[in-house]
C-alpha cells in the first residue's frame, strides 16, 4: 500500500472491536488508546457470544454495527471463551479476514500456542505497567491501523 | 553380546515371574489347586520312602534275631547232645560195655540239662535203657532195619555223624528229640569197628527253654519252629507261638545234625503298621491341604493389600492434583486484579504527578504502587513455582555446556555490570528438558550475582562431575557464602535471607522443584573458596559422545 493510498484511507476512522469481560481492563485499554495518540472507535463487548452477535449483526441495536478493522481478544470470558470465539469465526468465511490479537494475562504456553494455531494475528501479555500498555497499544495501532489496514468490503 | 543375551534372558524370566504373579493374583483358587498337588505328591514321595526304610530296617533286625535264635537251639541241642559223645566214651573206655549203666545214666541225666533218658543199642539193636519204665517195649528194637528211619541210621553209620531225630510225642505226654551216635571201637589191630548208637533222649520243651525261644514273644513277634526246610517236604510244626502262620516271615534254618529244621519269625503286628501309615497319609494331605490353604489365604490378602494401596495412591494423587489445580488457580486469579491495581495506582500517581502537596499522601500512593508491585510479583513468581515440575518440552540428553553458553549470553550485561568473571568446566550431559535446565542454570546464577558481591572481584564458576548414573553441577562464587543452618531455609518459596532487594525469594525454590521432578536434587555447600554453591544434582544421559564437551567462558 503506497503512503498515498494510506493517506485517502485513513480518512475513515479506524474500528476496533474489544471483546473483554472485565470493566477494568476495558478501560484501561480505552484510556492507553486515546493517550496513545491513535484516534479509534471502540466498541465493547462482553465476551465472545456477544463479539459474535456484533459481527453478523444480529438483534435490533447491532443492525448498524460497523465492520471493525482490528478485534482485541480476551481468552478467559464467561460463556464462550475468547479461543472458542476465535475458533468459531475463522471458521466463518465472511469474518475469517478480520485480523485477531489476543490481549491476554495468560502466560500459558499451551494458551499462546493454541491462539497461533487458531488463527490469531498477534498474542499480547496484558502488563501491569500502564505506561508499557501505551506503548504497545501505540504499536498496536500503527501496526493494524497504518501499515496493514484492509480494504473494507461495507 | 553375552551381556545383552543374559540381560534378555532375566527380562525373560522376570516376565514369566510377573505373569505368574499376575495370574496368582487373579486366580488364587488355581493356586491352591496347583500347591496342594504339589505338596501332596511330595509327601506321598516322602512317606513311601520312608516305609520302605523303614521295612527293609525292621526285616533286617528280625532276620538278626531269628539268626541269634537259632544260634541259641544249636546250641541247647549240642549240649545236649554231649550225653551221647559221653556215652561213647564210656564205651571205649570199658571196650564196648559200660559198668552199671543204670548209676552211670542216672549221674549223667543230672549233668545234661534237657536228657530225659539215655539208650545204648550195640549194632543199632537197642538193648539198654534208662529210665526204662514206660518204654520196656523199645528193647530190641533194631534201629538199623526200621522201615522209617533205617536209611537214615545205615548213612549215620556210614558217616559217622550224629543224628537228630524227632520231633515225637512221649507216651506221658511232652514233645521230644532223640540224638543217636555212631560209635566205632578200636578192633584191637588199630581198626575202628561199628560198635553200635549212643542215644540220648531229651526234651524239646526243655531245651527251647533254655534257649529263651519264648523270649520272642515277649519282644513282640511271632514264631514258629518246623521241620522240612523246602516247600515240597511236609512241613510239621515242631513249637508255634500262635496257631496262624507267621505273616511273611523271614526264616532261618538249622544247620545242626542234618536236622532240617526252619525257625520263622515275623512281628506280632505284622510288618505294615496300617494304623501308622495312615495317620502318616492323613497328616501328608492335612499338610498340604494348610499349605494351598495357606497360599491362597496369602494371594487373596496380598491382592486386597494391593487393591488397597492402589486406591490410597489414587485418592493421594487425586488429593495432590486438587491441590496443585486449586493452588494454580487461586495464584492466577489473584494475579489479575493485582495487575489492575498495578496499572491503576500508576496511572493515578501520573495523573496526580506535581499536584500533591502532602507529603504524607504522596509517601502512601508511593506505597501503595510499591506493594501493589511486589503482591503482583510474588502471584507471577507463585504461578512459576507451581509450573516448574512441569517439563517444557521434550525430556531428552542435554548437553549442559551448550545450555550454559546460552545463560551466559543471555547474562552477558549482568554479568559485565557486577563486574563478574564465569568460568566454566566440563559438563556431563544430563536427562531433562533444555528449558527447564536452562532456567536452574539462569536462577543459580542470578542468585550468585545478586547476594555474592564481596569485596573481591566476584567469580562465578560452573563445573560438572559423573558420578555414575548421577551427574552433578556445581554452581560456586567467591561471596561471603550462606551459612550452614539457613542452607535449607534458603530452598523454601518466599524464604529470603536478606530484607528488601528485588528478590521474592522464590528463585531456589523453583530451581529445587525442577531438580526433584526430573527425578534430581538440589542443595547448597559450600564453595572451595569459602562461597556459596549451589548443587544441581541430575540423571545422567546415556550419550557417550557428549561427555567430553566442556567450554571456557572469559
Amino acid at each position: 500500500m503506497s503512503e498515498e493510498e494510506a493517506m485517502v484511507d485513513s480518512q475513515r476512522s479506524n474500528r476496533m472491536l474489544m471483546v473483554e469481560d472485565e470493566a477494568g481492563d476495558a478501560r484501561l485499554l480505552q484510556l492507553a488508546m486515546r493517550q496513545s495518540g491513535f484516534s479509534a472507535d471502540i466498541d465493547h463487548v462482553w465476551d465472545g457470544y456477544e463479539a459474535l452477535d456484533y459481527l453478523r449483526r444480529a438483534g435490533q441495536q447491532r443492525q448498524r454495527a460497523p465492520r471493525p478493522d482490528l478485534i482485541v481478544l480476551d481468552l478467559k470470558m464467561p460463556r464462550l471463551s475468547g479461543l472458542d470465539f476465535l475458533a468459531l469465526i475463522k471458521q466463518d468465511g465472511d469474518l475469517r479476514a478480520i485480523p485477531v490479537v489476543v490481549f491476554s494475562s495468560s502466560l500459558l504456553e499451551t494458551d499462546v500456542r493454541s491462539a497461533y494455531e487458531l488463527g490469531a494475528a498477534g498474542y499480547l501479555i496484558k502488563p501491569a505497567d500502564f505506561q508499557e500498555l501505551i506503548s504497545m497499544v501505540r504499536i498496536l495501532g500503527e501496526y493494524w491501523f497504518t501499515l496493514v489496514r484492509l480494504p473494507h468490503n461495507d | 553380546m553375552r551381556t545383552s543375551a543374559k540381560q534378555c534372558g532375566l527380562a525373560l524370566v522376570g516376565a514369566v515371574a510377573d505373569d505368574l504373579q499376575r495370574a496368582a493374583y487373579r486366580w488364587p483358587v488355581r493356586i491352591q489347586a496347583i500347591v496342594f498337588f504339589i505338596v501332596a505328591m511330595l509327601v506321598a514321595g516322602v512317606i513311601w520312602h520312608q516305609e520302605r526304610a523303614r521295612l527293609s530296617e525292621e526285616r533286617s533286625r528280625a532276620a538278626d534275631l531269628a539268626a541269634a535264635q537259632v544260634h541259641a537251639i544249636e546250641l541247647g541241642i549240642e549240649r545236649v547232645l554231649g550225653a551221647t559223645h559221653a556215652l561213647a566214651a564210656m564205651l571205649r573206655h570199658g571196650n564196648g560195655s559200660i559198668d552199671d549203666f543204670e548209676a552211670a545214666a542216672r549221674h549223667m541225666l543230672g549233668a545234661y540239662p534237657g536228657a530225659i533218658g539215655l539208650q545204648l543199642a550195640p549194632d543199632g539193636v537197642v538193648r539198654q535203657v534208662f529210665p526204662l519204665r514206660g518204654v520196656e517195649e523199645s528193647i530190641g528194637y533194631d534201629l538199623l532195619r526200621d522201615p522209617v528211619r533205617g536209611e537214615q541210621m545205615r548213612q549215620a553209620r556210614a558217616s559217622g555223624q550224629v543224628v537228630v531225630l524227632g520231633p515225637f510225642h512221649l507216651l506221658h505226654g511232652g514233645l521230644a528229640a532223640a540224638g543217636r551216635l555212631p560209635v566205632f571201637l578200636d578192633n584191637g589191630q588199630g581198626r575202628e569197628v561199628f560198635w553200635g548208637f549212643a542215644i540220648v533222649l531229651f526234651s524239646l520243651p526243655e531245651v527251647l527253654t533254655q534257649a529263651r525261644l519264648s523270649d520272642l514273644g515277649e519282644r513282640g513277634y511271632v514264631y514258629r519252629l518246623l521241620r522240612g526246610t523246602n516247600k515240597g517236604d511236609e512241613q510239621r510244626i515242631i513249637v508255634a507261638s500262635s496257631a496262624d502262620p507267621p505273616p511273611e516271615p523271614v526264616q532261618q534254618p538249622l544247620h545242626l545234625a542234618s536236622l532240617g529244621w526252619t525257625l520263622e519269625l515275623a512281628p506280632q503286628a505284622g510288618w505294615n503298621h496300617p494304623y501308622g501309615l495312615l495317620g502318616k497319609i492323613l497328616a501328608g494331605l492335612a499338610f498340604s491341604l494348610l499349605l494351598a490353604w495357606q497360599a491362597g489365604w496369602q494371594r487373596r490378602s496380598m491382592a486386597a493389600r494391593r487393591a488397597h494401596e492402589e486406591a490410597l495412591e489414587q485418592r493421594l494423587a487425586q488429593r495432590a492434583a486438587d491441590l496443585q489445580r486449586f493452588a494454580e488457580v487461586t495464584a492466577h486469579h489473584l494475579q489479575e486484579p493485582a495487575r489492575r491495581v498495578v496499572s491503576y495506582s500508576g496511572r493515578l500517581r501520573e495523573q496526580l504527578a506535581g499536584r500533591i502537596d502532602d507529603r504524607e499522601v504522596a509517601m502512601s500512593l508511593d506505597f501503595i504502587c510499591a506493594q501493589a508491585e511486589r503482591l503482583r510479583k510474588l502471584l507471577g513468581d507463585l504461578e512459576l513455582f507451581l509450573a516448574a515440575d512441569q517439563p517444557l518440552g521434550k525430556s531428552e540428553p542435554c548437553d549442559g555446556a551448550e545450555t550454559v553458553r546460552s545463560v551466559l549470553v543471555r547474562f552477558s550485561g549482568q554479568i559485565a555490570a557486577a563486574g563478574a568473571r564465569v568460568v566454566v568446566g566440563q559438563l556431563p550431559p544430563v536427562f531433562i528438558d533444555a528449558r527447564r535446565l536452562a532456567h536452574m542454570f539462569e536462577i543459580a546464577l542470578d542468585n550468585a550475582l545478586r547476594h555474592a558481591r564481596g569485596e573481591q572481584p566476584l567469580v562465578i564458576e560452573i563445573t560438572g562431575l559423573a558420578q555414575g548414573q548421577r551427574v552433578r553441577y556445581l554452581i560456586s562464587d567467591n561471596g561471603p557464602g550462606i551459612e550452614e543452618e539457613y542452607r535449607e531455609r534458603v530452598f523454601r518459596v518466599f524464604e529470603r535471607l536478606s530484607s528488601g532487594g528485588e528478590g521474592t525469594g522464590v528463585g531456589l525454590a523453583i530451581l529445587r522443584r525442577i531438580a526433584e521432578s526430573a527425578a534430581g536434587r538440589a542443595w547448597l555447600e559450600e564453595a572451595v573458596s569459602g562461597g556459596c554453591c549451589v548443587v544441581l544434582e541430575l540423571p545422567a544421559s546415556s550419550q557417550p559422545e557428549a561427555l567430553l564437551r566442556g567450554a571456557r567462558w572469559p
